[in-house]
């Protein structure tokens, strides 16, 4: 007898999976003090120099917290309208649902690739130094954020592209000619006879789905061909943006851009992270509808609410496992990424001056 | 690092190459060291990139940089001044700050005597 796989223990485990994932990322985050330590980056830096270069770098903050927040809200907003769209066109095969992690991101990239961060900052207007200052190291566009900022995102949005490309050659077209099925070929079929079962051997063509097949992979490549574009313009134009005016204010500047770097490579990162989720769990779940076959024997008859037992492809099985097993990882990284976005961008509030004002009177 | 005064009459681009030149014969930017392109020296000292160009042009002119196209602005080799020549300026410096002098006043004192 071959082994049964219950579809339902797998749907069960996945959310109770999740949430540990959640809880453990959360916890591994916070215990690791990522949060407090990039406040306090940033805070240092900015009381490097005079009181009125403080008061630039809070309004530097100020513009960079405001952006952060228009990215979060616009992504969300996008994310939520890609769920408003499914239920306007539930017959698109949930392919709104499907793209909502980057259209998230295109979004968000679109808010750091065009709204720049002010560079004429003064304390005041009446400002009596005029005297601007300029370091002498040249800057590159991977030189801000952490040293995976380009090779992350760029793994991910390799690997997907790869993917995508590779479930669209093996994929087929459903009933209404969409390409989101997985075609398949079977060995074997079985009829019902007034509930005996009918066993006959000849190679039957059958398809499973959803699959991520060309229907869902081509506007997801052309998103992710967006998405890469405006990440490398968002880095781009945070190198590009012209220092502070003040000698004080430098080490600042560097710690800010590198502030955004992180943001940006983890915020991109983490949503490439939750879009590769969704396509792997998408062709897990068909391949494993694939392999799983009903294992009818001749002479069985098949009673009214008792499963019929089930033959499994271990072949297609391991593949599906696998890609399940790769998902649920990434789900952890997505939490971890999400968790770390939320402490750098967290480290933007609070006001530097009564930061200054609390350290002098310590 | 360097700065741009407005109020120095010298203007932004002579001010750029002195201290440059300065950076360069000092031993602090040391040779083969890559400066910044004109486009974010102009940037960040928000002066015009020709401005940029014309102090790199001439800091090129002198043979203490070179511009190659794929390579940008390095600093030439074999441009640091003698050492005692540098230890007397260390310890002009050191004097006038132990004098309680400026940067600026300490340079109008060897402007002025530099005429005589």
């Amino acid at each position: 007898m071959l082994p049964q796989i219950k579809g339902t223990h797998m749907i069960n485990l996945l959310p109770s999976l999740l949430v540990i994932g959640l809880c453990i990322g959360i916890l591994l985050i916070v215990r690791r003090g990522v949060i407090a330590q990039r406040r306090e980056d940033l805070a240092i830096a900015a009381h490097r120099g005079n009181a009125a270069d403080v008061v630039v770098a809070g309004k530097l903050m100020r513009v960079m917290r405001a952006r952060h927040l228009l990215a979060i809200g616009v992504a969300l907003l996008g994310a939520f309208g890609m769920f408003m769209l499914q239920g306007f066109f539930p017959k698109s095969f949930g392919i709104f649902l499907l793209g909502s992690p980057l259209v998230a991101a295109t979004l968000a990239m679109g808010i750091y690739a065009f709204w720049k961060l002010p560079t004429n900052l003064k304390a005041d207007a009446r400002s009596a130094d005029k005297r601007i200052s300029a370091g002498l190291i040249p800057r590159s566009t991977g030189m801000f954020g952490p040293a995976w900022g380009i090779l992350v995102p760029g793994l991910f949005a390799g690997s997907l592209l790869l993917g995508l490309l590779i479930a669209g050659f093996f994929s087929g077209p459903d009933e209404r000619g969409l390409f989101r099925n997985l075609p398949l070929t079977s060995f074997s079929g079985a009829t019902l006879d007034e509930n005996m079962v009918v066993t006959e051997i000849s190679a039957t063509t059958g398809s499973t789905g959803p699959f991520p097949g060309w229907y869902y992979g081509v506007p997801i490549m052309g998103l992710l061909v967006i998405v890469g574009i405006l990440t490398l313009w968002a880095l781009h134009t945070n190198t590009r943006r012209p220092s502070l005016h003040s000698a004080g204010l430098q080490e600042f500047d560097t710690a800010a851009r590198n502030h955004e770097g992180y943001v940006i490579s983890t915020g991109v990162s983490m949503l490439l992270c939750f879009q590769s989720v969704l396509l792997l769990f998408m062709a897990a779940m068909s391949l494993y509808s694939g392999a799983v076959s009903a294992a009818y024997e001749i002479g069985m008859t098949v009673e009214p609410g008792i499963p019929v037992p089930s033959a499994v492809d271990t072949g297609l099985a391991a593949l599906s496992a696998t890609l399940g097993i790769i998902a649920l990882l990434l789900i952890f990284t997505g939490v971890a990424l999400l968790v770390k976005l939320f402490g750098w961008v967290g480290s933007t509030f609070g006001s530097l001056e009564q930061k200054s004002n609390e350290s002098a009177s310590a | 690092m360097i700065t741009i005064d407005p109020l120095d009459p010298s203007g932004p681009a002579e001010q750029i190459r002195a201290q440059l030149t300065a950076l360069i014969q000092g031993g602090e930017l040391e040779a083969e060291t890559k400066l910044p392109t004109v486009r974010q020296l102009a940037g960040d000292l928000r002066v015009a990139a020709g401005t940029v160009a014309k102090a790199y042009k001439e800091l090129e002119a002198e043979g203490l940089v070179r511009t190659g196209r794929a390579n940008g602005t390095r600093v030439n080799a074999g441009q640091v001044l003698q050492a005692p020549l540098m230890n007397e300026v260390r310890a002009l410096a050191r004097h006038a700050q132990a004098a309680g002098l400026s940067l600026d006043e300490l340079q109008k004192l060897v402007a002025a005597t530099w005429k005589n």
